[in-house]
């Protein structure tokens, strides 16, 4: 039996009420230069420096959250796009992780294209476009409530988690 | 911060100050807790993050409430609804002794909005009598979720450097990371403790070294007081027995009924401890009037 297993149901209950809220809606529509393209090269990038700081999936889901609901609310210039995702990313890491990377390790991540006074500042400002909302529903959480419900029920297949 | 008018300097929290202070508008009473974002430091503290995100989640009568948020670049200003006073300094008036309905009063609430919140999953992680804050009409608030965080199921490796050390459970004490909502529970059973016997903490430490010790003299002493214990003086970090369960000598402040409650929440074994629900329908409460029930 796992830990914390009879709140299982709550917790799934509470998400999916929170899912509608929390998704984003065309969130590239009111971006003057930011295209779908550029975006996805931004995910992909995100995934990869969550894995090589070592975080759980959960967060790199997280921050692609944050991301898109920022993007959905702000237009953004070209050359901010890698400073807003690496602030998700902080944020994300802020809420799920025991360990954070701290911003002399951001400013070296982003090959020092920013100074450390723009990761707090967009920090802030990404904080309050998104009023202070970071309890996201993600993907991964809904993809492992399946899979766990799946393995009671004894159909349990682990392809099924890749498919996040 | 022209909106508030700045009275008292009421503490410092896990980060930042707390003062009292006036809404300039509407004469309401509030308290701001101030997080500085200074230039050479992480930006905001994980805590603050956690303590806003969590608490615009969780609107219950038992937990303060906020009512906004104000920053700037230089500094962060969360605006909480005032509390009087907290559990510690309303023990500290009343000279030890306590009515044992206002314990269950109390109690109550405390369980209730446990409950709450673990149905939310959140876990508190800062369950300690001076983070429970009162206003006039008795109400207790928990006022401090700078320690807080969700969990999900799954359970994942957290931090072990939670809960205030006297009311650390043993598994966590001992450097347990992987834990959940009993963690909180122990802590309950702890602070249903003090409200007993009132401000007498149950196991007290400085040190983390000192709270293993303690703990570990603690039990060996209970077990083999009651002649059931095996091994005792085997109890080191890593062989930590899960099965056994506080037995607690304050039969001066505990009827049977209430002890036997205590038992199910100081148990060593995590899975074992009782949970917030569990804790609502226990017997201890069912003389109360159900309005306590909802909420």
């Amino acid at each position: 039996v796992l830990l914390g297993y009879e709140y299982q149901n709550d917790i799934y209950e509470i998400k999916k009420d929170l899912e509608k809220p929390y998704h984003p809606i065309n969130c590239m529509a009111s971006q003057p230069v930011v295209t779908s393209f550029m975006r996805c090269t931004l995910v992909n990038w995100l995934v990869k420096v969550n894995h090589e700081l070592k975080f759980a999936p959960e967060t790199a889901f997280l921050a692609v959250n944050l991301c898109d609901r920022f993007l959905q609310a702000t237009p953004l210039a070209q050359d901010c796009l890698q400073l807003m995702a690496t602030s998700a990313l902080t944020v994300a890491a802020k809420m799920e992780e025991c360990i954070v990377p701290g911003i002399s390790e951001l400013v070296a991540m982003c090959g020092g294209t920013y100074q450390p006074h723009h990761f707090r500042r967009m920090e802030v400002l990404m904080l309050s476009k998104l009023g202070f909302e970071l309890y996201a529903p993600t993907t991964w959480f809904f993809i492992t409530h399946l899979a766990m419900k799946a393995a009671e029920s004894g159909s349990w297949d682990k392809r099924v988690v890749s498919l996040a | 911060m022209q909106k508030y008018e700045k009275l008292e300097k009421i503490g410092e929290g896990t980060y930042g100050t707390v003062f009292k202070a006036k809404n300039r508008e509407t004469q309401e009473i509030v308290a701001l807790k101030r997080v500085r974002l200074d230039d050479d430091d992480e930006g905001v503290p994980s805590s603050a993050l956690r303590e806003i995100c969590l608490l615009k989640e969780l609107k219950h009568k038992n937990i303060v409430r906020l009512h906004d948020v104000l920053h700037s670049d230089k500094k962060l200003t969360l605006v909480f609804e005032h509390c009087d006073q907290d559990l510690k300094k309303y023990f500290d008036s009343l000279n030890g002794e306590i009515d044992p309905d206002i314990v269950k009063s109390f109690i109550t609430q405390r369980s209730n909005r446990l409950s709450f919140s673990h149905c939310k999953h959140v876990i508190g992680r800062q369950q300690k009598y001076p983070s429970l804050a009162l206003n006039e009409s008795g109400e207790l608030k928990l006022a401090d979720f700078g320690l807080a965080r969700a969990f999900g199921i799954p359970v994942r490796c957290y931090s072990a450097e939670v809960v205030t050390l006297w009311y650390r459970p043993p598994d966590v004490l001992f450097g347990a990371k992987l834990y959940n909502t009993s963690i909180d529970m122990w802590s309950a059973g702890c602070i249903f403790a003090v409200l007993k016997s009132v401000t007498q903490i149950l196991f007290m430490g400085e040190s983390e070294d000192e709270g293993q010790y303690t703990f570990t003299v603690f039990l060996n002493h209970e077990q083999s007081s009651l002649g059931e214990g095996e091994g005792e003086g085997q109890y080191k970090s890593t062989s930590l027995h899960l099965e056994s369960t506080v037995h607690l000598s304050y039969s001066k402040y505990f009827s049977k009924i209430r002890h036997r409650r205590l038992n199910r929440l100081l148990i060593c074994n995590p899975a074992l401890r009782m949970s917030a629900e569990d804790a609502m329908t226990h017997s201890y409460f069912a003389d109360l009037l159900p309005s306590l029930h909802n909420g």
